[in-house]
């Protein structure tokens, strides 16, 4: 049943180009028909040219030697320049394809996936697809050819020798590849799994360099990593010895035919049923049809190799198609969540009945301790994630009627650890809006304060960032995310612990920033630090999923057995109350 | 024609090399006694009307040389698809190696995706050199000579022809080859551009999305795609032309054999056995050429794959052994130490000069940028000092700034660097640092399963982790890079109360940025611009009213 569902994915992708690979099929067979026409006609050139005729007599096969010496020469050409073209127009095609498949379902749906993973799918498992186009699906069709032609050829000298060649492919061409699929199908299984487990061991020896020098677990680590190379390479020997032996032993069959073709020959003519011209023909043509069964046992190897990779992508999560949304066009921009409930998938609930209001331009914060469910407002916002029960309006209008994108061209989140790509610092600035000048780009990082920090890089604004922005620290990393953010320019913005990694005078200038920034916007603070929160229209003390407390940071301030001035105190008291009154 | 590295790796493995060939030089024998013994058969049938028990011996004969050719070509494909992936191996484990030596800063600026494609499938594609190119080199060279051996005698022409038309298959090959190179260096550089790219697209997937740039990276990758797609035609394009080029020429050599033997066998100067072992023969005389012309191809695509892996086998080690000194008695000195990190034109630090005695704790401040991270990585040993001499008493546990989590279950991630501690000690520690806590929130508690960099985890999980990683691993000295940054106030309160208490009697160099964690120092080291400005107790500091002043201050103003 699954081995349908595969054969049925890997089938409709084949679907739209089905002629083109027809077309490829039928050079493929010509090609290999060319050099059986080229060896045959000088088989029968040179039985003819034995029994010394008049020259006129050899001028046709003469004739046919050179035809077939040179179309066979064109048509390999042609049938591979053409089933690689095709074959890569199904591959592009097929990578945009996935990716516009998993896509919609980030980050909810790629959850149980590294990157690593994803980026395998998308590399790996499909360029190992072109095999299945290339040897798996164009070689057999092409041997058919062959064998119908040679067969039709054949009978017309001796039945026997026809017999002879359907039993020889039947025995090399379906039994041979079939026991072997039998013997190396469980290995390559066994292989793909390994493969994944190398691949995350790999992807934790690169990412957890530092830490794995510091615990003095380099040597282990890279022992277990041997190891695995080691099993690796045992299982990938064991496949390719047997696939080696299988292309002997298809050698040893097309040797063997000559063997066998003699023995129907010899009697036949003796016999008298073949007229001895042709029994050099017959042999050859036998030994040299072999040419179209030849790639069987790669084709069967790489066969299996394309049906994990299509499982692979097959096991992909795909979005439960959500109809066309409509653009909205709401009349104001407040925010509403009413009586939202959510939790993760096979996790405690976060939320169970969570309400918020939030007008447009107001500015507020969400505080709490961590796992109070502060950072899940933002995914919930942003449409990453379903409340399970309740609602969340934008304008009055529910956010599942808003088409996905619409709703990030409204709301931005500035993320707390967020990504930045291996390309320039400026590349990085456009991905925010394409459309940016270069003025914009230069106060965006005016805003974010990075201005310095670009113009001591060696070469400024192109200096390539490398790894995840590797050249950045930390506190640096946020800020560039959050110049992205102002060129965004979105009318409600969610800042998740941005202030968190920057030392005491960035700080200050970026709340300055953002003061001026921000007037007119709905912004929302998520933070668990309580300093600098006076300023603000409201702050949220959010306990396990719920609103426990909700002011001004002045109102709760005044109320001494409030939570938040519990916490207001200790966080007081913590920043070195003691150090300052000491000072004073 | 030999790449100088790639031999070198082939000669750790001679003796498979060597037999592979053997194996096939005695393997084209088998194929002219074949050819010799089908020609007497059929002459022997067709001409002088023998009957099958008339040619048995020969059949037998036949037989058995097929089986034997049967055996001696699975011999030496096997013999060179061990060399292949013997190499293999052995070059991934040396590229495993070097990434240990490089070390976390220098790695950090290759990109994973790129590095792991040229582990993977860059040296995947080195295979081929070794278990096809390398072996058939040889082959070529001895075959067609052995050939014409036999030929040369018995057909004066054919053997002429087949000697004149032989190396212009070389000849060819080294013509296209030259021609190629470009092609195939674009090439590398564009599967490189893709495979970053991709790489790129799903690590950072949630930050596209929320840009709202990920729907549009549909067009990138249908681009990128058609680039690879273009660029992978390009170079097979010409591997297809050599080869249309070699197979016309070999093509032509045997029609005109073939049609040279038929009219001197009409001219009866020449009998059927010959001209039709000739014509068996000829083929089998171009194979090894042939074979090698596809091969060279592969070889050139691992051109670009083998020069990349040896560039990155060249790389500059930049991890350090840090000199111990068990009889020193500050716990850690610096003296003078300049720093660069590579490919930087400003120095990190300069001139820097400062002691960590036994017990103290001292705190690295300053702004960010200030230098504060390179002295850890100093210490570490993840950078070479430029200038100066860093000596310390013993190695450091230490507790990242973005510490990770590898995949497998929280003990072991906690078990990590000190295998032998029992659960027990390790639950102790936990509730001493309140990781207890934040466990219970989990399913399986210390068993929890964690996907590959601690998915599923928050920040401040990730920073208890490491935190209690580095407690168990009981070492004298603790380096702290911003430790508790992503900690909430009530955690990072119960943190700092227990800290004092586990970090009795230990070394610690803590960088902070938190005034929070500048409070656990004895002394503090200010930094700016790479330099050291202001020393001293946090009391003294402030009332310097200096830049740890103005740091304090900024940071309390509320």
């Amino acid at each position: 049943m699954k081995r349908k569902e595969t054969y049925g994915f890997l089938w409709a992708l084949l679907h739209p180009f089905r002629w083109l690979i027809a077309g490829a099929v039928l050079l493929a067979a010509a090609t290999v028909l060319a050099n059986v026409g080229l060896l045959s006609v000088s088989a029968v050139l040179i039985s003819f040219a034995a029994l010394q005729p008049p020259l006129l007599d050899l001028m046709v096969y003469i004739v046919g030697v050179r035809f077939f010496g040179i179309s066979r020469a064109l048509l390999r050409y042609s049938e591979r320049y053409v089933s690689h073209k095709i074959t890569f127009r199904i591959l592009t095609a097929l990578r945009v394809q996935v990716y516009t498949q998993i896509e919609p379902t980030a980050p909810a749906g790629l959850q149980q996936y590294s990157h690593g993973q994803l980026f395998d799918r998308l590399l790996k498992d499909i360029d190992v697809l072109k095999y299945f186009y290339l040897r798996a699906v164009m070689a057999p069709a092409a041997a058919i050819l062959v064998l119908l032609v040679c067969s039709v050829v054949l009978a017309h000298f001796s039945v026997a020798a026809m017999v002879l060649l359907l039993f020889l492919f039947a025995c090399f061409g379906i039994l041979l590849p079939w026991c072997m699929g039998q013997l190396t199908a469980d290995k390559t299984k066994a292989l793909a799994e390994e493969r994944e487990t190398w691949q995350s061991l790999l992807e934790d020896y690169l990412g957890g360099l530092a830490d794995l020098h510091n615990s003095r677990e380099k040597q282990t680590y890279y022992g277990r990593m041997t190891e695995k190379l080691a099993e690796m390479a045992r299982l990938e020997r064991n496949i390719g010895v047997l696939g080696n032996l299988t292309t002997s032993l298809l050698q040893y069959g097309s040797n063997l035919s000559l063997v066998l073709a003699l023995l129907v020959i010899i009697p036949a003519v003796t016999a008298g049923s073949l007229n001895g011209v042709y029994s050099a023909m017959v042999l050859l043509l036998i030994w040299s049809s072999f040419e179209a069964i030849q790639p069987f046992p790669q084709a069967l190897v790489q066969l299996q190799q394309s049906l994990e990779a299509a499982n692979h992508l097959l096991k992909l999560p795909r979005q439960t198609e959500d109809a066309e949304r409509k653009w909205q066009t709401p009349q104001s921009l407040e925010l509403a969540v009413e009586h939202v409930a959510f939790a993760y998938e096979n996790g405690q609930p976060v939320y169970t009945d969570f309400s918020l209001y939030c007008p447009r331009g107001t500015k507020l914060a969400l505080v709490g301790t961590s796992g109070s469910g502060k950072s899940t407002l933002a995914s919930l916002l942003v449409g990453f994630w379903q409340p399970q029960r309740g609602q969340i309006c934008l304008g009055g209008i529910p956010l599942e009627k808003y088409p996905k994108e619409q709703l990030r061209e409204l709301i931005a989140v500035a993320e707390q650890t967020p990504f930045l790509f291996t390309a320039t610092v400026r590349e990085n600035l456009l991905l925010a809006n394409s459309q940016s000048t270069e003025t914009r780009l230069q106060q965006a990082l005016q805003f974010a304060c990075m201005e310095d920090v670009v113009t001591a890089l060696p070469d400024g604004m192109d200096t390539m960032l490398g790894d995840n922005g590797y050249r950045l620290s930390g506190g640096q990393r946020q800020r560039l995310a959050l110049a992205r953010i102002w060129l965004r320019d979105c009318p409600i913005v969610i800042l998740d612990e941005i202030f968190q990694g920057q030392d005491a005078i960035t700080a200050e200038q970026l709340r300055a920033h953002l003061r001026k920034w921000g007037a007119g916007r709905t912004l929302i603070y998520i933070t668990h630090s309580l300093q600098h929160l006076q300023e603000l229209d409201c702050v949220y003390v959010l306990q396990h999923g719920d609103i426990v407390e909700q002011g001004t940071a002045e109102v709760l301030l005044q109320q001494k057995d409030s939570i938040f001035y519990q916490m207001w105190q200790l966080e007081r008291q913590q920043l070195g109350g003691e150090t300052w009154q000491g000072l004073s | 024609m030999i790449d100088a590295n790639l031999w070198r790796q082939s000669m750790h493995r001679k003796g498979l090399l060597l037999g592979s060939c053997l194996c096939g030089i005695l393997c084209a024998g088998v194929i002219l006694g074949q050819a010799f013994t089908l020609a007497g058969i059929l002459d022997q049938v067709f001409l002088h009307g023998g009957d099958f028990y008339a040619v048995l011996p020969e059949l037998i004969q036949l037989t058995v040389l097929v089986t034997l050719r049967f055996v001696l070509q699975a011999l030496e494909e096997n013999l060179a698809f061990l060399l292949g992936q013997g190499v293999q191996m052995d070059l991934r484990q040396a590229m495993l190696q070097k990434i240990a030596a490089l070390g976390p800063v220098a790695m950090g600026q290759e990109q994973k995706g790129q590095v792991m494609y040229l582990l993977n499938e860059g040296i995947g594609t080195l295979e081929s050199y070794f278990s096809k190119y390398l072996p058939q080199l040889f082959q070529a060279a001895v075959i067609p000579l052995l050939f014409l051996c036999f030929i040369l005698p018995r057909d004066l022409l054919s053997g002429v022809i087949l000697l004149l038309t032989a190396p212009l298959v070389p000849f060819f090959m080294m013509l296209i080859g030259k021609w190629t190179g470009k092609v195939n260096a674009k090439q590398w550089k564009i599967i490189n551009r893709l495979s970053g790219y991709l790489h790129d697209v799903m690590a950072g997937l949630t930050t596209l999305k929320l840009l709202n740039q990920s729907a549009r990276q549909r067009e990138k990758i249908a681009q990128v795609g058609e680039d690879y797609a273009q660029a992978t035609l390009a170079v097979l394009r010409w591997a297809f032309l050599s080869s249309l080029a070699l197979e016309l020429f070999t093509t032509i050599s045997i029609a005109l054999v073939s049609v040279g033997l038929g009219l001197r066998l009409v001219e009866g100067q020449l009998d059927f056995a010959t001209a039709f072992f000739i014509l068996l023969a000829a083929p089998e005389f171009y194979q090894p050429l042939r074979t090698l012309g596809a091969h060279f191809h592969t070889s050139l695509n691992t051109r670009e794959a083998a020069a990349e892996l040896f560039a990155f086998l060249d790389k500059e080690e930049l991890i350090t052994e840090v000199t111990m000194d068990r009889a020193q008695v500050p716990m850690v000195e610096l003296r003078h130490v300049s720093a660069r990190y590579p490919g930087s034109e400003v120095s990190a630090l300069q001139d820097i000069s400062f002691t960590v005695a036994p017990g103290e704790v001292v705190a690295l401040a300053g702004r960010s940028g200030s230098g504060k991270t390179t002295v850890l990585n100093l210490l570490q040993g993840f950078l070479k000092p430029q200038d100066g001499e860093i000596t310390m008493q013993c190695a450091p546990a230490v507790i990242q700034q973005r510490p990770y989590i590898f995949a497998g279950s929280i003990l072991d991630n906690l078990r990590f660097g000190s295998e032998n501690l029992s659960e027990e000690r390790i639950l102790e520690v936990c509730r001493q640092t309140g990781l207890a806590e934040l466990l219970r929130q989990l399913p399986d508690g210390l068993h929890t399963q964690v996907g590959q960099g601690g998915a599923g985890l928050s920040g401040g999980q990730r920073q208890m982790i490491a935190m209690v990683r580095a407690i168990c691993q009981q070492k004298n000295l603790i380096l702290l890079d911003e430790a508790t940054a992503n900690l909430d106030l009530l955690t990072e309160q119960q943190l700092n109360r227990s800290l004092r208490q586990l970090l009795q009697g230990r070394t610690v160099l803590l960088v902070a940025h938190r005034l929070t964690t500048l409070q656990l120092a004895d002394r503090v080291i200010v930094l700016e611009k790479g330099a050291v400005i202001e020393q001293g107790t946090p009391k003294e500091l402030l009332g310097q009213r200096g830049a740890y002043y103005e740091l304090v201050r900024k940071g309390l103003e509320s």
